[in-house]
C-alpha cells in the first residue's frame, strides 16, 4: 500500500510583527533532497504539478543544482527515446516506473496509488493550505499509512 | 641549466619581466603552477601531461622553463596557425624577455614550401585546373625571387586552398631528392638544414611523427638529439597518429602516376611504348574500379563481394604489369626512378585489399590489428588500411627519444577529471598529470543554456526548426553569434533557413576561407557565423564581438567512421560498454573545444546554448557537465534574454551617446 509522507511547511515569521507571519513557500531544498535521495537509491521519481510554470521552475531547480548531484530529468514528453529516472509532469500521466510521486498539484492525482511513496507539502496561502488539508483527509479516510511532519521552509 | 622553481615563479610573477613588458599582465597562480611542473619535468627528464583551461597562458608556461633550461627543444603544434604564432610571436617575445638568443627554426610539411622544379615544370607544360589557378601561378612566379624561406604562407594573396599549390610544391612521391637539378635552391632542404642546427625547433605533429619513424625520404634524420619535446594541442596527436600509421591508396594517386608516366614516354623514353600502353590501361582500370563501388559518397568497411574482389584483382593485375615495365626502365631517368618507388607503395597498399578474401574474420585482419575500409568521392575513391590502435606504434616510434622529457599539453585532454582516455590512446602508461582549471570566472561570466522542448533528434528539418526557434535569442544578442553544427548537412540546412529569415550579416563556412570569415565577423556588426568542423577549435574571438555560441547537438562521432566502428565492435567483444569507453569521451573533448570558443578573456561574457536535451535527461549528462568549465546552468529562456540584454546594454550605450556627453 502506498505510503504517504506529508510535510507541513511553517509560515515565515517576520521580525517586526511576530503575530502576522508571511505564507510559506515551497521548500525547494527539501524537495531537492527528497528527489536526490530517491534517485540515489535507484528509484524513479514523478513530480506532478498543475501548471507548466511550476513544472519549469522545478526543471530549472534540478538542472542548476550543484554539479556534485547531477539529476537526470525531463519535462514530460521531452525525451521520447528514453525516459529519464526523474520526470516532471504538468497534467500528464507518468511514464516512469512508479516508485516515488511528489505531488505539487492542488488535488490528489488519480494515479497516486500506483506509487510506493507519495510526498506532499502543505504550504502557501490559506487557500492552498485548505487544499492540502483536504488532500490529507483524502489519504487518511482511505486508510493509507501517513507520516506527518513539520518543516521550516 | 639548473633552474629553480622560484626563478620560474618570479618570471611569471607580478614583478617579473613579463609584467614589466606588458602593463595588463597579471600573475596567474595556474600559469605559475604549470610552469613549475614543466620545469621540474624538464630538469628531471620526466614526462608530463598538462591540461590547462582557457586563459591559463599555457604557451608562456612551457616556453619559459623550456628556454631557461637551455636544452635542445622541439615544440610541436597540431595546427599551422599555432605554429606560425609560436614562431613569429610568442617564442621571440619570450626570448627577448629572458634576454636569450638561441638559434630557433620552424619547419613545416613539404607541401608548404615552393618547389622550383615543380614550378618550372608547371610553367613549361602545366595543365592547370582553372583560370584562378593560372592567376595564382603568376603570383607564385613573381614571388619566387623575393622569398627567402619559400614558405607559401608568406604569400598572403595566395589562398590556403588554392588549386595551384599541388603544382608548385612537391610530394614525397614526386620529389627527386638529391638528384633534383634544383637541389641547390631547394627551400625544403634549406629549411631542414636550419632545423637541424636549431636549438629550439617548432614543428607540427605530422612532421614530429614522420621524423620519429624516419619515414621521410632522402633527407634523413631531422630532429637533432632532442632533450625536450613539448607537444602543444596534444589532443590532435592521436588523430595525426591514426593518419600517420595508416596506409592508403587513392584513385588520384594512381591516375596522377599514370599521367606522369605517359608524359615521360612522350618526352623522354619514346622507345618504350609499353610504358604508355600499360599506364593508359591502368588509368582506365581505375575508372572501372570506381564503378564497382557505390555511386554516392560513403565510408565503409572493406567487405567486398565477388564482383568487387574481381575488380580489385584486375586493378592489382594492371598495377603489377605497369610495375614490371617501370622496374626494368627505372634507372633510365630520374622521373622513372621516383615513379618506381611510388608504384611499389601503391602495390603494397593494394595487397591489404587482396589479402582480405583469405581472412576468415571478414574485413579485420586480427593478426595485424588493422581495419580495411574505403571512401568514395564523386569520381574517385580512397582505400585505407588503418591500425585499430596506435598506442604501441607511437611508443615504439618514440623509443629513440625515450630518455627525453615529453611534455604534452592542451586545453582538452581530460574527461570527467581523468586523463585515462588520452593516456590509453597513446600508450603513455604511468605518467604524471596536472589539471589546471580556467583562469576565467565562468560562473560569473557565462550561462550554459539547454533550451526546453527542442525538436527531436531524428526530425528531418531539425536544423531549420532550431534556427527558427532560436532566432529571437540571436536577435537579442544582436548577432555576435557562432552557430556550430555537428555535420555539413545540418550546417547547410541551418544556413538556408537563416538566409530566408534575413536580419543578420550571415557568414557561412565554405563561402570564404576561415580567416576571411573571421575577419568579416569582426568587422561587420550583427554577424552570425555558421560553421562546423575546424571552427570548433582554435578560433579566438574575444570581447563583445562574440557573446553567443550555439551548438546544434552533442558532438558524437558520425556513425559511418569505420575505424571507430571497429573499435566499438572490439570493445563489445571484450564485454566493455563502448558508448561509455569510446564515444562519450570523444564527444566530451569535442564539446569542451566548442564551448571554449565563448570566453577568451577575463572581461568576456556570454551564453553557450547546447541544443541537446540529452545533457539534462541522460545519466551521462553528468560526465559532460563535470568535464566542462563551471558555468551557471539554466534552461530558462527569460534568464538568457536578461543575461544577454545585460551584456548588450553597455555596448549599445557607448555607441549611442555622443562623445561629449560620454565625458
Amino acid at each position: 500500500m502506498t505510503q504517504i509522507e506529508f510535510y507541513s511547511v511553517a509560515d515565515i515569521k517576520t521580525e517586526g510583527e511576530p503575530d502576522s507571519p508571511l505564507p510559506s513557500k515551497l521548500p525547494y531544498n527539501h524537495l531537492c533532497e527528497v528527489i536526490k535521495r530517491a534517485y540515489r537509491k535507484g528509484q524513479k521519481v514523478f513530480i506532478h504539478t498543475d501548471n507548466r510554470r511550476l513544472a519549469e521552475r522545478i526543471d530549472e531547480l534540478l538542472w542548476s543544482n550543484d554539479s556534485k548531484s547531477f539529476l537526470p530529468h525531463h519535462l514530460a514528453g521531452e525525451d521520447t527515446e528514453s525516459v529519464p529516472p526523474i520526470e516532471i509532469g504538468f497534467g500528464q500521466e507518468p511514464s516512469v516506473r512508479p516508485d516515488v510521486l511528489v505531488n505539487l498539484g492542488q488535488d490528489v492525482p488519480l494515479f497516486f496509488s500506483h506509487f510506493q511513496w507519495v510526498f506532499e507539502y502543505a504550504y502557501g496561502d490559506e487557500e492552498s493550505k485548505e487544499k492540502a488539508r483536504s488532500r490529507f483527509r483524502f489519504y487518511r479516510e482511505r486508510g493509507y499509512p501517513l507520516n506527518h511532519r513539520q518543516i521550516q521552509s | 641549466m639548473k633552474i629553480t622553481q622560484n626563478q620560474v615563479d618570479e618570471i611569471l610573477g607580478d614583478h617579473g619581466p613579463l609584467a614589466e613588458n606588458n602593463p595588463n599582465f597579471k600573475a596567474r597562480p595556474e600559469q605559475q603552477e604549470m610552469a613549475r611542473a614543466i620545469n621540474k619535468a624538464i630538469q628531471n627528464s620526466d614526462n608530463l601531461l598538462v591540461e590547462a583551461g582557457t586563459g591559463v597562458g599555457k604557451t608562456f608556461a612551457y616556453l619559459v622553463p623550456a628556454v631557461l633550461s637551455e636544452r635542445q627543444i622541439v615544440v610541436s603544434t597540431g595546427t599551422k596557425n599555432l605554429q606560425d604564432q609560436l614562431f613569429k610571436r610568442d617564442l621571440p617575445a619570450v626570448l627577448k624577455m629572458l634576454g636569450k638568443s638561441p638559434l630557433i627554426a620552424q619547419l613545416k610539411g613539404r607541401n608548404n614550401y615552393l618547389c622550383e622544379y615543380r614550378l618550372e615544370n608547371t610553367l613549361a607544360a602545366g595543365r592547370l585546373p582553372d583560370p584562378k589557378a593560372v592567376k595564382h601561378l603568376n603570383l607564385v612566379n613573381n614571388w619566387r625571387e623575393k622569398t627567402l624561406t619559400g614558405d607559401l604562407a608568406e604569400l598572403s594573396p595566395l589562398p590556403e586552398d588554392s588549386a595551384v599549390i599541388p603544382f608548385v610544391t612537391s610530394t614525397t612521391d614526386n620529389c627527386l631528392g638529391q638528384d633534383c637539378p634544383f637541389i641547390e635552391k631547394c627551400f625544403l632542404a634549406a629549411a631542414r638544414e636550419r632545423a637541424r642546427k636549431a636549438k629550439i625547433l617548432v614543428v607540427n605533429h605530422h612532421l614530429l611523427l614522420a621524423d620519429l619513424v624516419l619515414k621521410e625520404d632522402g633527407f634523413g634524420e631531422l630532429l637533432p638529439d632532442t632533450d625536450v619535446f613539448v607537444v602543444d594541442e596534444a589532443h590532435h596527436l592521436v588523430k595525426t597518429a591514426y593518419q600517420f600509421y595508416g596506409d592508403s591508396v587513392s584513385s588520384r594517386q594512381i591516375t596522377e602516376l599514370c599521367r606522369e608516366l605517359e608524359l615521360e614516354y612522350r618526352t623522354q623514353v619514346t622507345d618504350c611504348r609499353d610504358l604508355m600502353l600499360d599506364a593508359q590501361r591502368l588509368a582506365k582500370e581505375v575508372k572501372e574500379f570506381r564503378l564497382a563501388l557505390p555511386e554516392y559518397d560513403v565510408k565503409e568497411d572493406w567487405k567486398p563481394d565477388s564482383k568487387l574482389l574481381d575488380a580489385t584483382q584486375e586493378l592489382y593485375h594492371k598495377v603489377n604489369r605497369l610495375f614490371d615495365v617501370v622496374k626494368v626502365n627505372s634507372n633510365r631517368t630520374k622521373v622513372l626512378e621516383s615513379c618506381f618507388e611510388r608504384i611499389v607503395s601503391i602495390k603494397n597498399a593494394l595487397t591489404y585489399f587482396l589479402g582480405t578474401q583469405m581472412s576468415s574474420s571478414g574485413n579485420e585482419d586480427r593478426l595485424l590489428g588493422r581495419i580495411n575500409w574505403y571512401e568514395t568521392m564523386k569520381s574517385g575513391f580512397r582505400l585505407h588500411s588503418t591500425p585499430i590502435d596506435v598506442d604501441n606504434l607511437f611508443q615504439n616510434s618514440r623509443s629513440r627519444y625515450a630518455n627525453s622529457s615529453w611534455i604534452m599539453t592542451s586545453a582538452t585532454l581530460s574527461v570527467n577529471k581523468s586523463f585515462d582516455h588520452y593516456i590509453e590512446a597513446l600508450g603513455w602508461g604511468d605518467i604524471a598529470t596536472l589539471e589546471l582549471a580556467s583562469c576565467f570566472d565562468y560562473p560569473e561570466q557565462s550561462l550554459f543554456y539547454v533550451p526546453r522542448y527542442l525538436p527531436a533528434a531524428g526530425n528531418r528539418n531539425r536544423s531549420a526548426e532550431l534556427i527558427e526557434r532560436l532566432y529571437p535569442m540571436i536577435e537579442k544578442a544582436g548577432g555576435r553569434t557562432f552557430v556550430l553544427f555537428t555535420s555539413h548537412r545540418a550546417l547547410k540546412e541551418g544556413a538556408e533557413k537563416l538566409k530566408q529569415l534575413e536580419g543578420f550579416n550571415l557568414l557561412v563556412q565554405g563561402e570564404a576561407s576561415k580567416q576571411a570569415l573571421l575577419d568579416k565577423f569582426l568587422r561587420t556588426k550583427n554577424s552570425v557565423l555558421l560553421a562546423t568542423g575546424s571552427f570548433w577549435e582554435g578560433v579566438d574571438v574575444s570581447g563583445d564581438d562574440l557573446i553567443l555560441v550555439i551548438i546544434d547537438k552533442l558532438p558524437f562521432a558520425p556513425p559511418d567512421d569505420p575505424v571507430l566502428n571497429a573499435k566499438i565492435r572490439r570493445a563489445r567483444k571484450n564485454g566493455e560498454n563502448p558508448f561509455m569507453s569510446l564515444q562519450i569521451p570523444d564527444a566530451v573533448l569535442s564539446l569542451k573545444q566548442g564551448v571554449g570558443r565563448l570566453i577568451r578573456s577575463v572581461k568576456d561574457r556570454g551564453v553557450v546554448c547546447v541544443c541537446d536535451p540529452r545533457l539534462v535527461t541522460r545519466h551521462y549528462g553528468e560526465i559532460f557537465i563535470n568535464s566542462l568549465p563551471e558555468m551557471r546552468r539554466t534552461r530558462d529562456e527569460q534568464l538568457v534574454a536578461e543575461f544577454l540584454a545585460d551584456i548588450i546594454a553597455p555596448i549599445d550605450v557607448s555607441k549611442n551617446i555622443p562623445q561629449e556627453e560620454k565625458a
